[in-house]
């Protein structure tokens, strides 16, 4: 259920920068990106972006795992769900479950050193589902059995998100949140 | 702090004998959490018997934001003090409801509603 689809473990372009690359102005210079990305991801998160319709707005970024970059991924995410007219309610939910998943990254992913995190977030060719896809290449260590504050942040993804999967490879870690688009 | 970064927080501090007002604006994340903390004890270190904590210009507070509260809210019940929080704005107050961590803090929509019925001051 779980499993990394291809094992290439990717160099991250142009680490030393904090935002990387910001570009959803269309499929062309993003797609051959996208697609060397996603043959690093597990499948759900695979499936998830190859959904996704890149010709509308959406997110794809990478920065450094830095708690001064999750202000930065908040103002992307914010940017992407004024454009795709999601209710405030709504907003306020993606907003709090995705800084959870990149704060988890920043936190936990990298304790020997820098890393990056990838961000992406689309809505499918429908127009029905938003995906929201966090990752990271570091190493996942599960919560403690008394999870305490951080098992909080992981049971928050839970409670915000319609669909919440964590998937922890050797090559890093995955988390895919999914919500219907309101009508 | 450079309130054009994307990762701010400030605040201020009223105080009497009575009561201490915390007012807290900015976003309070894993960036800000030390920030945030300071600004919690700087509430708790006042000798006022009710602390409130006014997050009414807090646009945003993740689960470390929440961490920070709760370790307050113990202190100060050890301490025998009262801590009152206000949850201004949509987003604080939907972190609380989805966490149920409402329950446990105390919530007022206003400052002038937190600082309200002070409780006597034991002699």
């Amino acid at each position: 259920m779980c499993e990394a689809v291809g094992s290439d473990d990717l160099p991250c372009p142009g680490t030393g920068d904090d935002a990387l690359m910001s570009d959803d102005a269309g499929p062309l210079p993003t797609a051959p990106r996208l697609a060397e990305w996603v043959r690093t991801l597990p499948a759900l998160a695979a499936d998830a972006v190859a959904s996704s319709d890149i010709t509308k707005p959406h997110v794809y970024i990478q920065v450094r795992a830095s708690p001064q970059q999750l202000g930065v991924i908040r103002s992307h995410l914010n940017d992407w769900i004024g454009r795709i007219g999601a209710t405030r309610e709504l907003a306020q939910d993606m907003v709090l479950a995705v800084d959870e998943a990149a704060s988890n990254a920043v936190e936990h992913a990298y304790p020997d050193g820098p890393g990056t995190l990838t961000l992406f977030a689309g809505c499918d060719r429908s127009g029905q589902t938003t995906h929201v896809i966090v990752s990271d290449t570091g190493t996942w260590r599960p919560p403690p059995v008394d999870p305490g504050f951080r098992g909080r942040g992981l049971a928050m993804m839970g409670l915000l998100a319609s669909l919440f999967e964590l998937c922890s490879t050797p090559n890093g870690t995955t988390i895919v949140l999914g919500w219907p688009v309101a009508d | 702090m450079d309130s054009d970064d994307a990762n701010w927080l400030q605040w201020t501090v009223e105080a009497d004998h009575f009561v201490t007002v915390v007012h807290i604006s900015g976003e309070v994340d894993l960036a800000t959490r030390m920030e945030f903390t300071a600004a919690l004890r700087r509430g708790l270190d006042s000798p006022s018997r009710v602390v409130v904590i006014d997050l009414t210009q807090v646009s945003f507070l993740s689960s470390v934001g929440l961490r920070a509260l709760v370790l307050t809210h113990q202190e100060a019940h050890r301490t025998d003090r009262v801590l009152r929080v206000v949850d201004g704005s949509t987003v604080v107050r939907r972190i609380f409801e989805v966490t149920g961590l409402g329950e446990l803090l105390v919530l007022f929509p206003t400052v002038d509603e937190a600082t309200a019925h002070l409780p006597p001051v034991v002699s």
